[in-house]
C-alpha cells in the first residue's frame, strides 16, 4: 500500500544516505545557491510568498523541531517566542513618537534573539518538570497568555498593534525596503544558520542527551544526564530561533498585532514538523514548505479552483477561496499522517524507528553467548578507588517512608571498597527502594548515605551518578532506538562538560571529548563482550546482550560503585556463568559492586558480603556461609538450606 | 485433548518469536513450559489467550479452533490466564480484583467462589479491603492466581508464578498449584524455576528461540543430563 | 475520560461544539426560531428534552466515530502518546474548520426557549431560571456518571482498562468496546454540556469549544484526574476563582487567569485536590 510520492521520498533518502560527506556538502551548497538565485526568476508576488509565509515557516519549523523533534517535548505555544521576538523588535526600533526606543533594527537583532531565549527559559523552567501531554497543554496556555497580554497592554498596542517598524539599514548591495527579495536572502541565511546549529548540536553530547531524554528520561537521568538543564537548552534554542524569525518578520512587514500570533501558527508549524518528519531537517523543510506554499499555489492555480469546487461540494460550504480550507486540510493531514505514516514524509532514520510499531524486546539475531574477554583495555576509564577494604559506601540509619508506609527502616550498611556486596530478600522487602535512595531517585526520610565519607543525600540523580554511583535497572532500561555504541557514549558523557556553546563552535574540548568518548565506549563494549553489536540498535540485541550493554553503559560513567539490580534475571545457567565472570572482572578493575539478586547460587558464589532485607529491615549481614546458616534468614527467606548452593 | 497447538508461528514485526510450536495439554494435566528468556514462553501463553496474533498454524481449545478469537471471548470459554508480573489492578481492593476475575461470567460471583480462593490463600481473606497495589509480591501472586480461579477455568495458564518470590514462598506457591490441579483444573505452567516446575508437572516442553527443542515426561526430563546442565543450574565454580 | 485513556483529547472541545450546534439545529427542526417567544409548559419541556437528547446522541456518535477512525488504528499499532496527541490536535482543527466552512465563522443565535426570569433572590444574588436548570442538570448528570462508573459491570470494566489494559483483556473485558463506551460516555456528557451552554449563552460558533475545553481540563486537573467528584469540585472552584480574578483584574484578563491556574496546579499539585489515589496508581 505504498503511496507513490511517499516512495519517492524514500528513494531520495536511500540515495542520499550512502554519499560521502564531501558530496553531501557540495550538494547542500548547490541547493543553497539555487535557493538564493531562483526567486529572481519569479514575480515580486511570489518572492513575497517565498519570504512569508514560506521562509518564515521553515525557520520556525526548524526551531520547533529542536524542541519537538530532538528533545521530544511537545510545545503547543511555540508562537509565543515568535511573538516575543517581533514585539521586542518593535518596541526597540519604533520611533520615540510611537512609543519605541528608536534603535537601528540591526542592533535590535541580538536583543530580540536573547529576549526570546530568556522567555524560553522563563517559561521552560517551571514547566519542563511536567511530562508529555501536561507540558503540551501548559505551553498552549503560555502561548495564549503571551497573546492576551499583548492584546490587553496599552504599551504593546493592544489590538491596534504596533507600527511603523523601520526597515534595517542597507548591508553591502542589499537595500532593505519594501521589496521582498533582500528579506528572502535574510531568511535564507537564518535558515542556513539554523541548519548548521542543528547539525552540530545533534552530533554532540547535547544531541545525545536529547535523544536519551526522548527515549527514557529516567534512565537518562540515571546515566548522569542533567535532564532538566538539557531540556531547558532545547527550549532556549527553539525559542531563540523563534525570536530570530520574529525579528525578520517584524522588520519586513512594519506592522504587528496580536492576530498575527495566534495559536493556529503554533499548530501549523507543528503540522509542518510532523508532516516532514520529526527530527529530520530536510523533512521539516519540506513539511514547512508544503504547508506554507501549497495553499498560496492552489489559490492561483487552476487545479486549486477545481479542488475548491470539490471541497465545497463535499462539505456543503461555499468558500470563495481555497485558503479557507487550509486549516481543515492540515487537520486532516495530521490525522492521516499519524495513521499511515507517523514518521513523516522524509523521516530521520532514528525517529522512524521510534514511531513505528513498538515490539517487545526479542532476540533478533540470536547471538551465541559471548564469554567476556575481560581484556584490560587501556581506554576504559576507572575512577580512583580507595584502598581495598576501606568503607566506600555507607548507609547510616537509612529510613524512607511513603505516606504511612515505611519502606526502609533504619538500615545501616558498610560496603568495603573493592568488594562485591549482595543484597537479598523477598520481593517488596525494600531492595530496589534502597538502590533508588542511594542513587538519588528517592530522598530518604531520615538517615545518611556516605560515598567516600561525603554525604550524597539531597543530591539529584545525575549528580549522584557523577559523584561515582552508577546503576542498572531490574527491567532493563536502555535507550532502545540508539545504537549500542551511542548508549554507552551517553554514559561517558556524564564525565564530560561540553554544552551547547562548545558544541556550536567545536571547541578543542568538544573534539577531545567526542574522540575519547567513542574510544572508551568501544573498549567497554569489547570488555563486556558485545563489540560486534556496536552499531545495532539496542532494542535489537538479545536479552543477555541487553543486560551486558546496560552494564557497559553504567561503567562508562566511571563509577566507584556499580549497582546492579537483578542482573541475572531471565538468564539461563550458562549466561549466568558468563555474568559471574564479568562481575568478577569488573571488581578486578577496582570497582566496587553492589548487587540485588534472587539467584542464590550466583549470590553465594560471587559475593563477599551479603545483607538480607525483609519488610524494610536488615535482618542479617555477613559472609555467604554465615548467611546460609543464619536461622533468621532461613526462616524469612531461604527456607530449607539445601535449596541454596 | 483440551489444548492443541500445531505448528504455530508468531512474529513481532519482522522478528519471528515462535517458529512452529507444537504442543498439547490433556484434561487434568499439569504441563510446564521451560526455557531461557526470549525463548518464547510468555509469547506462547499470550498467543493462546488471544493477546498476540498468530501468523500461521492452529490452536484448538476443547476441539474448536480459537485462532483469531479475541482474548475476552476465550475467558468466557474457561481459559484463564494469570499473567507474568501478576497484573494486579493496583487501585482496586482484593475483593474487587477477585470480582474482575469473574467479569466474563456476567453473573455476580457466588460466596462459594470466594470461599474456594480464601481457602487456598487464607492471607487474602485477611486483606479483602486492601488495595491490590499495597500487597506484598507474594500476596499479589496469590491474588493473581485466585483471580484467575474466579473465572472457573477449565485451563489455567500461569506465567512465572514464582518470579521474584522468596525461596520459602516459592515452595508454597507450587504446593498450591498442585492442589488446584488436584481439584480438577488443567494447568499450563511457564517457569524459570525449572527444578520446581519439573517436580510438579506431569509433562514438560523445553523451548529455545521460539521452538520446542525437547518434550517428554517431567520426571524423565529432570533426570536428563543435558537438561540438567542447561536448565537446572547444576553449576560448578569456573 | 482522560483517566482511562491517558490521553488529552483536544478534540473533545469539538465534540462539545457539536453538542451546541446540534441542539440548535434540533430547535430549528421543531420550528423554534430566534424570533419566537419563550415557551412554557409542555412545549418548553418538550423542546428542551428533545434538543438535549439530540445533542447527546450526536455528540456521542461523533465521539465514537472519532475513536473508530482516528484512534483505534493508533492503538492497534501501539503508537506512542505523541502520535495520539497530534491526532487529537488534527481532529480538533479539522472539526472546527468543517463547521466554520459549513456554517460560517460568525456566531449563530439561539432562540430563547426558556424565559430568563428571576426565580428568587438569595442573599442578594440573582437566581435565574436558566442558571437553576444548568446547575441542576449538571449535578444530575455527574451523579449518574459516577454511579455508572462505580457500580455497573461496564463501569468496572472501564476502571480495569484504566489500570491495566492487557490484564483487563485476560479477565474477559472487551477492550475495544470499553474504550468505545468511554468515548460514547464522554461524548454524551459533552453533548449535554453543549446543550446547557447553548441555553445559557445563547450562541453557537465554530471555535466555541476551545476555551471551555481548556477550562474543563483545568477543572479536571484541579479536582484530580480520573475522579468524577474531583471534576465537579474543580469546576466549582475554578468558576469561583475566575469570578474573583475578574473583579480584581478586569474582565479581559479572565482567560489568562484560567490558564495561570492550570499552570500553577500542574506545577505544584499535578494529582489535584482529590487526586491522591489516582496519582499513586499511575506512579
Amino acid at each position: 500500500m505504498k503511496w507513490r510520492p511517499v516512495a519517492l521520498f524514500d528513494a531520495v533518502r536511500r540515495r542520499w544516505d550512502p554519499l560521502p560527506t564531501a558530496a553531501k556538502l557540495a550538494i547542500a551548497a548547490g541547493v543553497l545557491v539555487l535557493g538564493a538565485v531562483a526567486p529572481l526568476g519569479v514575480s515580486p508576488y511570489w518572492q513575497s510568498v517565498l519570504f512569508a509565509p514560506v521562509g518564515i515557516y521553515v525557520l520556525l519549523a526548524l526551531g520547533l523541531n529542536i524542541v519537538v523533534g530532538q528533545a521530544g517535548l511537545l510545545d503547543l505555544g511555540y508562537v509565543a517566542f515568535y511573538a516575543v521576538g517581533a514585539y521586542t523588535t518593535a518596541k526597540l526600533t519604533l520611533p520615540a513618537a510611537h512609543g519605541g526606543a528608536g534603535w537601528q533594527p540591526w542592533l535590535a537583532l541580538p536583543v530580540a534573539v536573547v529576549v526570546a531565549m530568556i522567555a524560553g527559559v522563563v517559561i521552560g523552567a517551571p514547566t519542563l518538570r511536567l511530562r508529555g501531554d501536561y507540558l503540551a497543554i501548559v505551553t498552549l496556555g503560555f502561548g495564549e497568555i503571551v497573546r492576551i497580554v499583548a492584546q490587553n497592554t496599552n504599551a504593546l498596542g493592544e489590538s491596534r498593534g504596533l507600527n511603523p517598524i523601520p526597515h534595517p539599514a542597507s548591508v553591502g548591495g542589499l537595500h532593505f525596503t519594501g521589496q521582498p527579495y533582500p528579506y528572502y536572502l535574510l531568511v535564507l541565511t537564518a535558515i542556513t544558520l539554523a541548519l548548521i546549529v542543528l547539525a552540530r548540536l545533534t552530533r554532540s553530547r547535547v544531541g545525545r542527551a536529547w535523544a536519551a531524554i526522548r527515549e527514557d528520561e529516567d534512565a537518562a537521568e540515571a546515566m548522569g544526564v542533567d535532564t532538566f538543564r538539557m531540556k531547558l537548552w532545547a527550549f532556549a534554542m527553539g525559542a531563540s530561533t523563534g525570536g530570530l524569525a520574529g525579528w525578520i518578520y517584524a522588520s519586513k512587514v512594519n506592522f504587528i498585532n496580536p492576530p498575527q500570533f495566534e495559536l493556529l501558527i503554533s499548530i501549523l508549524i507543528l503540522a509542518a514538523v510532523v508532516l516532514g518528519g520529526m527530527g529530520s531537517a530536510p523533512g521539516v523543510i519540506v513539511g514547512a514548505f508544503a504547508i506554507a506554499f501549497l495553499p498560496e499555489y492552489l489559490r492561483q492555480a487552476a487545479a486549486g479552483r477545481t479542488l475548491l469546487r470539490g471541497l465545497n461540494a463535499l462539505t456543503g460550504g461555499n468558500a470563495g477561496d481555497i485558503t479557507e480550507y487550509r486549516l481543515l486540510l492540515f487537520g486532516f493531514v495530521l490525522v492521516v499522517m499519524m495513521i499511515f505514516r507517523p514518521q513523516g514524509l522524509l523521516p530521520s532514520r532514528q525517529r522512524a524507528a521510534e514511531l513505528l510499531p513498538e515490539e517487545e524486546s526479542f532476540a533478533t539475531p540470536v547471538t551465541p553467548t559471548v564469554v567476556p574477554t575481560g581484556d584490560a583495555s587501556a581506554d576504559i576509564v576507572v575512577a580512583d578507588a580507595k584502598p581495598a577494604g576501606e568503607p566506600l559506601l555507607e548507609l547510616r540509619q537509612l529510613r524512607i517512608q511513603f505516606g504511612g508506609i515505611v519502606a526502609l527502616q533504619d538500615v545501616s550498611l558498610v560496603v568495603p571498597s573493592g568488594s562485591i556486596f549482595g543484597i537479598i530478600g523477598p520481593n517488596g522487602a525494600g531492595k530496589t527502594t534502597l538502590f533508588n535512595c542511594v542513587t538519588g531517585v528517592y530522598q530518604p526520610t531520615d538517615g545518611d548515605i556516605l560515598l567516600d565519607d561525603a554525604s550524597v543525600v539531597g543530591r539529584k540523580q545525575h549528580q549522584v551518578t557523577r559523584a561515582g554511583v552508577a546503576r542498572t535497572f531490574q527491567n532493563i532500561r536502555l535507550f532502545p532506538n540508539l545504537t549500542a555504541l551511542d548508549n554507552v557514549i551517553v554514559g561517558t558523557d556524564a564525565r564530560h562538560g561540553t554544552s551547547v556553546p562548545g558544541a556550536l563552535v567545536h571547541t578543542p574540548r568538544h573534539r577531545v571529548e567526542e574522540r575519547d568518548g567513542r574510544n572508551e565506549a568501544l573498549a567497554l563494549l569489547e570488555f563486556v563482550g558485545i563489540a560486534r553489536q556496536a552499531n545495532n540498535l539496542a532494542r535489537n540485541l538479545s536479552y543477555g546482550d541487553q543486560r551486558r550493554l546496560e552494564i557497559a553503559r553504567a561503567m562508562a560513567t566511571a563509577p566507584r560503585v556499580l549497582m546492579l539490580d537483578e542482573p541475572a534475571a531471565g538468564m539461563n545457567p550458562s549466561e549466568k556463568r558468563g555474568l559471574m565472570q564479568l562481575i568478577r572482572a569488573i571488581r578486578d578493575r577496582g570497582l566496587t559492586v553492589v548487587l540485588i539478586e534472587h539467584d542464590m547460587s550466583l549470590v553465594m558464589q560471587v559475593c563477599e558480603r551479603i545483607a538480607v532485607l525483609d519488610f524494610g529491615q536488615k535482618i542479617a549481614e555477613g559472609s555467604p556461609t554465615e548467611i546460609q546458616n543464619d536461622p533468621k534468614v532461613i526462616a524469612a527467606y531461604l527456607g530449607t538450606p539445601s535449596d541454596a548452593a | 485433548m483440551l489444548l492443541e497447538l500445531s505448528d504455530v508461528f508468531v512474529s513481532y514485526g519482522s522478528v519471528a518469536a515462535l517458529k512452529g510450536v507444537t504442543l498439547n495439554v490433556d484434561e487434568g494435566e499439569i504441563v510446564t513450559l521451560i526455557g531461557g528468556n526470549g525463548a518464547g514462553k510468555t509469547t506462547t501463553l499470550k498467543t493462546i489467550s488471544g493477546l498476540r496474533p498468530v501468523t500461521s498454524g492452529s490452536i484448538r481449545f476443547d476441539g474448536e479452533d480459537i485462532v483469531g478469537v479475541p482474548a475476552h471471548r476465550l475467558v468466557e470459554r474457561g481459559l484463564c490466564h494469570a499473567p507474568e508480573g501478576r497484573g494486579i489492578f493496583p487501585g482496586m481492593t482484593v475483593t474487587e480484583n477477585l470480582d474482575m476475575g469473574a467479569f466474563a461470567r456476567r453473573s455476580r460471583p457466588t460466596p462459594g467462589d470466594y470461599d474456594r480462593v480464601f481457602e487456598l490463600f487464607p492471607r487474602l481473606a485477611e486483606r479483602r479491603k486492601q488495595p491490590g497495589g499495597t500487597l506484598s509480591g507474594g500476596e499479589q501472586q496469590m491474588l493473581a492466581i485466585g483471580r484467575a480461579l474466579m473465572g472457573r477455568p477449565r485451563l489455567l495458564l500461569l506465567d512465572e508464578p514464582s518470579m521474584g518470590l522468596a525461596p520459602t514462598f516459592v515452595e508454597q506457591i507450587f504446593r498450591i498449584i498442585t492442589e488446584i490441579n488436584g481439584q480438577g483444573t488443567t494447568i499450563l505452567l511457564v517457569e524459570q524455576n525449572a527444578a520446581q516446575a519439573l517436580k510438579r508437572a506431569h509433562r514438560a516442553y523445553i523451548l529455545a528461540t521460539g521452538e520446542v527443542v525437547r518434550e517428554g515426561k517431567a520426571a524423565e526430563l529432570a533426570e536428563d543430563s543435558a537438561v540438567r546442565a542447561a536448565y537446572l543450574g547444576i553449576e560448578t565454580e569456573t | 475520560m482522560y483517566g482511562v485513556l491517558r490521553l488529552i483529547n483536544f478534540a473533545h472541545s469539538e465534540i462539545f461544539m457539536i453538542g451546541v450546534f446540534t441542539s440548535l439545529f434540533a430547535m430549528h427542526a421543531v420550528g423554534v426560531d430566534v424570533a419566537d417567544p419563550a415557551k412554557t409548559g409542555f412545549a418548553l419541556v418538550g423542546v428542551l428534552v428533545f434538543a438535549l437528547i439530540v445533542a447527546m446522541v450526536c455528540s456521542g456518535l461523533a465521539a465514537v466515530a472519532m475513536e473508530r477512525i482516528a484512534y483505534r488504528p493508533l492503538r492497534r499499532r501501539g503508537a506512542p502518546r505523541l502520535a495520539a496527541l497530534i491526532t487529537a490536535i488534527g481532529m480538533s482543527l479539522f472539526l472546527q474548520e468543517l463547521f466554520a466552512i459549513r456554517y460560517g465563522r460568525n456566531e449563530l443565535g439561539f432562540p430563547r426557549v426558556l424565559a430568563k426570569r428571576q426565580l428568587f433572590a438569595f442573599q442578594g444574588a440573582n437566581v435565574r431560571s436558566d442558571k437553576v436548570l444548568v446547575f441542576v442538570a449538571a449535578i444530575v448528570l455527574m451523579i449518574a456518571l459516577e454511579r455508572f462508573v462505580a457500580r455497573s459491570r461496564i463501569g468496572r470494566g472501564v476502571r480495569a482498562v484504566a489500570q491495566d489494559q492487557e490484564t483487563a483483556a485476560l479477565m474477559g473485558v472487551n477492550i475495544d468496546r470499553v474504550i468505545m463506551i468511554t468515548f460514547l460516555l464522554g461524548g454524551v456528557m459533552a453533548g449535554a454540556a453543549g446543550f446547557l451552554y447553548g441555553i445559557f449563552f445563547e450562541v453557537a460558533r465554530f471555535n466555541i469549544g476551545f476555551l471551555p475545553g481548556i477550562k474543563a481540563f483545568t477543572a479536571a486537573v484541579l479536582g484530580g484526574i480520573g475522579n468524577v467528584r474531583g471534576a465537579l469540585l474543580g469546576g466549582l472552584l475554578l468558576g469561583l476563582l475566575e469570578t474573583y480574578g475578574q473583579t480584581v483584574l478586569g474582565g479581559e484578563w479572565k482567560d489568562v487567569f484560567a490558564f495561570t491556574v492550570l499552570v500553577l496546579v500542574l506545577m505544584f499539585r499535578p494529582t489535584g485536590i482529590l487526586g491522591e489515589s489516582a496519582g499513586r496508581v499511575r506512579a
